[in-house]
């Protein structure tokens, strides 16, 4: 059994420095990159092109003005046509990247995501393929309300055809949205608001990130803490905290939850024998429930107390600071439970 | 009723005459003879689901696939035997997928909705109403992208009228100019739902007009008055000039699906559209161009038949997919 | 929570004890290292402080009972706290046990006598383990029965299993490696059957009840009752009624019989006699000891000055200090400094050897003090665990007893012994002339597996030597 001890840049294949660069930014050299190499990756969505900055979050940034509007394509407000499109457009040759410009808007384009894009290729017994990534951010915490602030990777992971892909930092945004591009299965990719000011070190020159593999991002031997997006730095505050009462978390970032690298977080289990999984989907039936039902069918016996979930409540998010700061995993939330599994109270 | 039947002269003028003609009897023919021997089938206990017949809807799907390149593509229905076998789909792969075994187009993993034959970019039938506007839209747009020159071909029920997505593709396919023909089999019903009180606004092709786009009815049991029709759609769209609306009036004889009650159609009205019966009009068409005898098509006829059994034996004597085969192919 | 107070394991051999004396009774508040109760082991009674501060919530094993290393004794709780279901029956099953109704009943009042293993399981009360606990347990053979947890609820988890199991994970028994319902063992002990013979049927190879039925009606059917099988180290001895006329062993005598003969047994035992002039070392005494008086110490034993004069022979002749590892060889002294122990006769019978420590570097009137503590509390049997560990030489002196030499037992693990005899005038040959000295007769038994008799020999030599010009001993 070995545990993979990794600073996340340690992971990178890199051929030159690493600069400091925001989650957005590192969304757009991929698609950047991708763009320059493929040239039947193209990009749609709402306001992606024309809208100040490039899309609402400036992710496509500059798209527009070096591939020119065949290639980088404003849509109306058709959430369903716009993955179905694309899906369409994949199936027969192209990669495209449709954004979806909110996950919460997404449920409008449930029907060609579950039924159509993730199982073409399996109802006409292989002879399909459909290499789309559609891409949408996620998260709460800057008083979007309850229509703008979810984390719905859930029902994605819960379809089987699809890949399910949560980066939390620049690098791994920048490597595995170039892995998803590449990839020739349909890719939900999905950023996080908060996380896209986030400024982190990236590679200079060419890297990709493999879908599928999970990055230990602290090691420590007491607890296992396993998060999603905005979680995991919170779990990296929660871990600084705690090693001044000689409590060591051990934080996982799982990248990708579809294909999940279960083995990775199992081998952590076994040496710590304490889980804590942390969304900021809501607790009930988030991604962290299916994470520990797989740890524990694999490492039971490994197990020296219950398994937790530091999660958001089940609750549309309030729109008030008060309440969504109450409604939120936070840093303390994780400490609290870290302690009590540590202290035998759980 | 003799008015109306006489009043299809359009072959007069159709491309679809001598070899041509003789293919798309046979076409007809074959689509004709595969949808009532997977009838049987199911009748006799023999075939799992449930099937979508096509008979009736003949002139529909070959009349618009005598109009295409091979390299155009087609999204179906669940009704999809039609198009697949219009398309030059392989009776003897399509009845092994419909019983479900290893040598069908999908292994066995799909099933009547969900027969595709890829290479010859017919893009599947789909479970989903409307499920084919996004594949067929998008399929237009990589045409586009790619400057292949291929034209997509989306086929519809009267059923999907009404889904949003056809509204939502309609509108990006006209923005954007795609080369994408929608095409409506108005066959009058969806499942029970009758199209005379549950399409707003009467005929649907006007609606094609609120997109700025072309849109026609055509009498869906003509062969020649489709093929004239979409050929000029089709033609329209590989030129960059946009998507239409095609809508075909026709009817299906027998019930949505194998097993379907019709207690909601009277059967006075299916006699009726009964003596519409395409292939009799493209028979007649034939015979009187000299096309072919009577003869020759009572032989066409037989081989055909022949053809069908010979897949239902292939197909019969297929093995099933081995449960090893269960999670292959989810993902590439 | 609940501390559990488990039957410590007060020395290397050690493998069970009983309880002499509870120091303290139910209900009573207890601090943190105070005596709680006395231990009857083979090297002595022993005081046993307590692992934590609170109120003896419980005590699970009378006095005068004798329970294997490691039985939970007793629990230390605070006032208020509902006690855990610690003796729950139901096997520790890895497979997960019974479907039970759990234990929410608080045991009442006065203690069990009985080692909870056994009484348990009758009662019919589940077990609350972590899976990772009872993987570690199942590891070391340990039954979990026998601990009371430190989780919530009563659980036990794997710091419980390792507070009470070896800390080397590694190196259990062979017969612990066996996977063995607590049922099977228990009927295999009552059978005589050899656990290590069986082969389990159960699920992971797991030995049942009716494996180890198969086995024991396959003997020949024993009239008497089986012996208890060799190796297995959770039976606690049985005393067998002694025929007439025979007084039954006590328990000392029979730990020291044990002892005495294994060490015998074992060891390729050879004695040197040395007889040292200690005239020079009785005019040192004596000068010594009013300085030492006018200090608080009231006297300087010899023993005192012997055990230092050995130490520092050890430090030229370390060889000495090596060790027989059986099965795998010898294995050297690694001390920074040498503990040397002191043999002390008990009334009305035992021997118990407190230890010197760090004797080669300690100042006499440090290693004086010393004894004469070590030797009061020995006498009162308050000797802690602590203070009879570290040695590695040990000395024995029968002087008082007109005895000059004799051949001690050398006191296991260690490789020598010094027996000192009687100090007294005698009449002496020096330069041609008799003269009257003061002599005594050092006997060193000595393991000739570890060291041979030249080494030997050359560390007694020294040892006289530093007796007889014992200015030496002043920590120059």
């Amino acid at each position: 059994m070995t545990v993979v001890e990794s600073a996340p840049s340690a992971q990178l294949a890199t051929d030159g420095a690493v600069r400091q660069i925001t989650y957005v930014e590192a969304l757009n050299e991929a698609l950047r990159e991708e763009m320059r190499r493929d040239s039947a990756v193209f990009v749609m969505g709402e306001d992606v092109a024309v809208w100040g900055g490039g899309g609402v979050f400036g992710v496509t940034k500059g798209l527009v003005e070096e591939f020119g509007t065949q290639r980088v394509r404003d849509t109306p407000i058709s959430e369903e046509a716009i993955a179905a499109v694309a899906i369409g457009a994949a199936a027969t040759g192209s990669r495209p990247v449709a954004e979806i410009m909110y996950v919460d808007f997404i449920g409008l384009a449930m029907e060609p995501i579950v039924n159509q894009a993730a199982k073409l290729r399996y109802m006409f017994g292989g002879k399909a393929k459909v290499p789309v990534v559609i891409r949408a951010q996620e998260g709460a915490g800057r008083g979007n309300a309850a229509q703008h602030s979810q984390s719905l990777e859930a029902w994605f992971c819960h379809i089987p055809g699809l890949k399910v892909v949560t980066p939390s930092t620049p690098a791994d945004a920048k490597g595995l949205l170039k892995s998803a591009i590449r990839d020739d299965n349909p890719v939900i990719f999905l950023e996080h608001k908060v996380l896209y000011f986030s400024k982190g070190p990236v590679p200079e020159g060419e890297y990709t990130i493999p879908l599928g593999v999970a990055d230990v991002k602290r090691v420590g031997k007491h607890v296992t803490v396993v998060g999603i997006h905005t979680m995991v730095g919170k779990a990296l505050q929660a871990a600084d905290k705690l090693a001044e009462e000689g409590i060591e978390l051990e934080v996982i970032d799982p990248r990708t939850l579809v294909p999940f690298d279960e083995q990775t977080i199992v081998d952590s289990v076994k040496k710590t024998g304490r889980l804590i999984v942390s969304h900021e989907a809501y607790t009930r039936s988030g991604y962290g429930a299916e994470i520990i039902a797989g740890v524990v069918e694999a490492a039971f016996d490994y197990l020296d107390a219950p398994p937790l979930r530091v999660c958001a409540k089940n609750v549309p998010m309030p729109y008030s600071a008060v309440l969504e700061t109450a409604a939120l995993p936070q840093v303390d939330d994780l400490v609290a439970a870290a302690r009590s599994l540590v202290n035998k109270e759980r | 009723m003799t008015a109306e039947v006489e009043a299809r002269d359009s072959h007069a003028t159709s491309p679809l005459h001598g070899d041509r003609l003789r293919e798309a009897l046979r076409l007809m023919l074959t689509i004709r003879f595969f949808d009532e021997r997977a009838l049987a089938l199911y009748r006799a206990g023999e075939m799992r689901g449930t099937t979508h017949p096509y008979i009736g809807m003949e002139a529909v799907g070959v009349g618009v696939m005598l109009a295409l390149q091979p390299n155009d593509y087609v999204t179906s229905t669940h009704r999809g035997h039609g198009h697949t076998i219009a398309k030059g789909g392989d009776p003897r792969k399509m009845m092994a997928e419909l019983l479900g075994r290893a040598t069908g187009y999908s292994g066995g993993k799909g099933g009547s909705m969900h027969i595709a034959d890829m290479d010859k970019h017919m893009l599947g039938a789909n479970g989903i109403v409307g499920g084919g506007m996004g594949l067929a839209t998008g399929a237009a747009l990589t045409a586009l992208l790619q400057q292949t020159g291929s034209v997509a071909i989306c086929f519809f029920g009267d059923g999907a009228l009404e889904q949003g997505i056809l509204h939502e593709t309609t509108n990006l396919a006209a923005i954007w100019k795609l080369p994408v023909v929608f095409v409506c089999e108005n066959n009058q019903y969806a499942m029970s739902a009758s199209a005379a009180w549950s399409v707003a606004g009467g005929d649907p092709a006007k609606r094609a007009a609120g997109y700025g786009i072309p849109g026609v009815t055509v009498d869906g049991m003509d062969l020649f008055a489709v093929n004239a029709q979409a050929s000029e759609f089709v033609e329209r769209a590989r030129r960059g000039e946009g998507p239409a609306y095609l809508v075909c009036t026709t009817y299906r004889f027998h019930g949505h699906h194998a097993g379907d009650p019709l207690n909601y159609r009277e059967k006075e009205e299916v006699e009726r559209w009964r003596l519409q019966d395409p292939i009799e009009h493209a028979k007649r068409v034939a015979i009187e161009s000299r096309a072919m005898t009577e003869a020759e098509i009572a032989d066409l006829e037989q081989r055909i038949e022949a053809q069908i059994e010979e897949a239902v034996e292939f197909a019969k004597n297929s093995p099933d997919p081995t449960v090893d085969q269960l999670m292959t192919d989810i993902y590439a | 929570m609940a501390t559990p107070v488990t039957m410590p394991v007060l020395g290397l051999t050690m493998e069970e004890g009983t309880v002499a004396e509870w120091l303290k009774a139910e209900g009573d508040t207890v601090a943190k290292d105070e005596p709680l109760l006395t231990v009857e082991m083979d090297k002595g009674t022993v005081e046993v402080p307590s692992p934590a501060a609170g109120i003896l919530r419980r005590i699970v094993v009378r006095q005068g009972t004798t329970v294997p290393i490691r039985t939970l004794i007793a629990e230390i709780g605070d006032r208020n706290e509902v006690l855990a279901a610690a003796s729950p029956p139901s096997a520790p099953s890895p497979a997960g046990g019974p479907a039970d109704l759990p234990s929410s009943a608080r045991p009442t009042g006065a203690a069990s006598s009985a080692p909870p293993a056994h009484d348990a399981v009758a009662s019919g009360r589940r077990l609350f383990a972590s899976p990772r606990a009872r993987m570690r347990a199942r590891a070391i053979g340990l039954d979990l029965t026998t601990l009371a947890g430190s989780g919530p609820h009563g659980r036990i988890v794997e710091s419980d299993v390792l507070a009470a199991g070896a800390t080397d994970l590694g190196a259990a028994p062979s017969d612990s490696r066996v996977l063995i319902t607590p049922v099977a063992r228990r009927l295999a002990q009552e059978r005589g059957v050899a656990i290590g013979d069986l082969v389990g049927s159960g699920p992971g190879g797991r030995i049942t009840q009716d494996d180890v039925v198969r086995a024991a009606d396959q003997r020949a059917p024993a009239a008497t009752p089986a012996p208890i099988p060799a190796g297995d180290q959770r039976v606690p001895a049985v005393a067998e009624p002694a025929p007439a006329g025979v007084a039954a062993l006590s328990r000392v005598r029979r730990i020291t019989a044990e002892r005495m003969a294994a060490s015998a047994q074992a060891t390729a035992r050879v004695t040197l006699f040395l007889e040292a002039d200690f005239s020079e070392a009785a005019r040192f005494r004596a000068q010594l000891q009013p300085e030492f008086a006018r200090l608080g110490t009231p006297k300087l034993p010899w023993d005192a000055l012997i055990a230092k004069a050995a130490a520092l022979a050890l430090v030229d002749h370390p060889a000495v200090a090596a060790q027989w590892v059986d099965g795998q060889g010898l294995r050297p002294s690694e001390v920074a400094h040498f503990g040397v122990g002191v043999a002390v006769t008990l009334e009305p019978e035992g021997l118990v050897v407190p230890v010197l420590k760090d004797t080669d570097v300690r100042s006499l009137r440090e290693l004086a003090t010393d004894l004469l503590a070590l030797v009061d509390k020995a006498r009162a049997g308050r000797l802690s665990p602590l203070e009879m560990q570290g040695g590695s030489f040990t000395i024995t002196n029968l002087g008082a007893y007109r005895v000059d030499g004799f051949t001690p037992i050398i006191n296991p693990p260690e490789t020598a012994i010094l027996g000192v005899g009687r100090i007294t005038e005698k009449a002496v040959v020096i330069e041609g002339k008799i003269e009257a000295r003061t002599m005594c007769t050092l006997s060193l038994s000595f393991d000739h597996r570890v060291v041979d008799g030249a080494p030997a020999a050359a560390f007694l030599a020294r040892l006289a030597e530093l007796l007889e010009r014992p200015y030496a001993l002043l920590g120059i």
